[in-house]
């Protein structure tokens, strides 16, 4: 019968090879966006500077960038937890394989 | 042991290895924190922002050739997005473990709505926003292309 020290360690293992998989995806797309971000509010407030929109506006403007920032959030939201069901799927794999390998003996 | 213990032991091991094989059945399901990927909203979402870069295209026209910009011109163009909007929020909406999916799709429609109010009520649009509203919304598309596309499962094309 497997030794389920090896087995959780091989859980553990698979879980942390998903993590590790899809995290650089996840991280340059959050560059990405904290990059979009940054550049919409300097054109936006270079616009104000120089006059060519008027304090509503900003505020307004202001307020839709919050919006898509937070809507960009999201999407990185559903990258995590693509990524922690992947790597919890990972791991009650190799656990329930073990666990079969090891009842299928006694049966 | 006497042959009858070491029977009834056997079967004790038995029945309790077949309980687990059942339970092993059950839990062998997949653990679920978000819904599977949608070929059908994704092509909703790239359907969609290709009509939103049309209008887009078209104000930017209107710019540069001096033609009219009041709403009426583009009227049918904004019913056109605001009905396909409506229709990707009704299908995301409808799956379960989406909820990513919906609030981004939400941003859009509050967005757009408010760019098309804007249009209606002052009956033109600012040229100076015209750039910053179009890269919104293709900021908001593509977080939800990237939101549906992170559904996808490693082998799936």
């Amino acid at each position: 019968m497997a030794d389920f020290k090896n087995v959780f360690r091989d859980a553990i293992a698979a879980a942390q090879e998903k993590l590790e998989a899809q995290a650089p995806g996840a991280q340059q797309f959050l560059r990405d966006v904290a990059d979009a971000h940054k550049k919409s509010l300097a054109s936006l407030l270079a616009a104000f500077a120089d006059g060519k929109i008027d304090q509503p506006t900003l505020e307004s403007e202001l307020a839709d960038e919050k919006l898509v920032f937070q809507g960009e959030l999201l999407a990185v939201q559903a990258i995590a937890k693509k990524a922690a069901q992947d790597a919890a799927n990972a791991f009650f794999d190799v656990i329930d394989k073990a666990l079969v390998a090891g009842i299928g003996g006694l049966l | 042991m006497t042959p009858f213990r070491a029977r009834t032991r056997y079967a004790r091991h038995r029945a309790l290895a077949l309980f687990f094989v059942a339970a092993l059945g059950v839990g062998g399901c997949k653990v679920r924190f978000i819904d599977s990927f949608s070929r059908e909203s994704e092509e909703g979402l790239l359907r969609t922002y290709g009509a939103v870069e049309r209008l887009f295209d078209a104000m930017d026209q209107a710019v540069r050739q001096s033609t009219p910009r009041n709403y009426q011109v583009f009227a049918a163009q904004y019913a056109e997005i605001h009905e396909m909007i409506q229709v990707l929020k009704l299908r995301e909406d409808a799956r379960p473990l989406n909820a990513e999916s919906q609030g981004i799709v939400k941003i859009i429609d509050s967005l757009f709505t408010k760019y098309r109010e804007d249009h209606r009520a002052t009956k033109t649009f600012n040229e100076v926003l015209l750039g910053r509203h179009r890269d919104n919304l293709k900021r908001l598309f593509t977080a939800a292309l990237k939101a549906e596309r992170a559904k996808k499962e490693p082998d799936e094309p």
